[in-house]
């Protein structure tokens, strides 16, 4: 892949990588940097990359690498942490906030591995066979994390509407 | 019936049912249909913060230009030192040879006064023989300081440390 090759994919995808990174990370910040981090490791292998393969799950599923590792990471957790208790807090204030950012914030608290799942398939429209080479899992499992997702969901919807 | 199949194929991880959002009565099967699709819009629509993906693929590519100079650089430091050393042998050398011209010189001065003072030195013990042979009082022989001695020594300008 050339220089400029690189450059107009990277365009074309960052705002998708932004998104997915900001899924797991929940933090401009870190999704910026982790965007940009994964960016720096591409172009350095960029020769290598070969636009027959799917650069573009290639490019995901770096971003799910490197935006778990940060997330592994003692100091981050603590601010993950920090952001789910946020969250909570301004669920807990704000009872009267519409159904939809309910939704959103309840998002938050699946786990990760739905959370990814949700964000792949229902936010971005990749097909399960692509989010299983994002992810590295079989469609089974992304499969029973997306209906996971979705139902648990429809349970906190079901609540709230009660 | 239909509706509720759809939905829990969707809950299994299948497509999004579409939802009438004009009818009056609708379930709650639906409004979570509705929220969630208009949630995954609203999502897409969310305008991305402007940054620049290439930040850190910028930054790098200056500090790999920077590390291409280094050999460079170091190259020509090496050249500039062979050269300063080079420059610098060459002036000593010719220092030392200005040196030698000088020791020589100075040697061929001080055999040139001493020569000359030796002369002055053989007249004037001349004169003392003479005046004691012609049995000259001491008084006369004082007479001898007045002797003129050729002050002219090349000596006397000589720096000899």
């Amino acid at each position: 892949m050339t220089n400029t090759e690189f450059e107009q994919f990277i365009e074309k995808n960052k705002d998708r990588m932004y998104r997915f990174a900001f899924s797991i990370l929940r933090n401009h910040e870190d999704a910026k940097d982790a965007v940009q981090e994964v960016v720096l490791e591409l172009w350095k292998k960029k020769m290598r990359l070969d636009k027959s393969k799917n650069v573009d799950s290639f490019c995901m599923t770096a971003i799910k690498n490197y935006s778990l590792d940060l997330l592994r990471k003692k100091k981050l957790e603590n601010r993950f942490i920090t952001n789910l208790n946020k969250g909570n807090t301004e669920n807990q204030n704000f009872e009267n906030i519409d159904l939809i950012s309910k939704l959103k914030n309840e998002l938050k608290n699946l786990t990760d591995q739905q959370r990814m799942a949700l964000e792949l398939k229902d936010f971005q429209g990749y097909k399960y066979e692509e989010i299983s080479e994002i992810l590295q899992c079989s469609v089974n499992a992304i499969r029973a994390n997306v209906s996971r997702g979705r139902k648990r969901l429809y349970e906190i919807f079901r609540e709230e509407l009660k | 019936m239909k509706d509720y199949e759809e939905f829990q194929h969707f809950l299994k991880g299948g497509s999004i049912p579409k939802t009438n959002n004009e009818k009056l009565k609708r379930s709650e099967n639906e409004d979570f249909v509705s929220a969630y699709t208009k949630l995954i819009s609203q999502s897409q629509n969310e305008t991305v913060p402007e940054f620049d993906a290439f930040e850190k693929v910028n930054q790098k590519r200056k500090t790999v230009w920077f590390y291409k100079l280094i050999p460079y650089a170091a190259v020509f430091t090496l050249l500039l030192i062979v050269t300063s050393i080079w420059f610098f042998n060459l002036k000593r050398n010719d220092n030392s040879l200005t040196e030698k011209q000088q020791i020589l010189e100075t040697r061929q001065n001080i055999e040139f006064a001493l020569l000359h003072f030796s002369k002055e030195l053989n007249t004037c013990i001349a004169k003392f023989e003479d005046a004691k042979k012609m049995h000259q009082p001491f008084t006369e022989m004082t007479l001898l300081k007045n002797y003129e001695v050729d002050f002219n020594n090349p000596m006397k300008n000589l720096k000899i440390n």
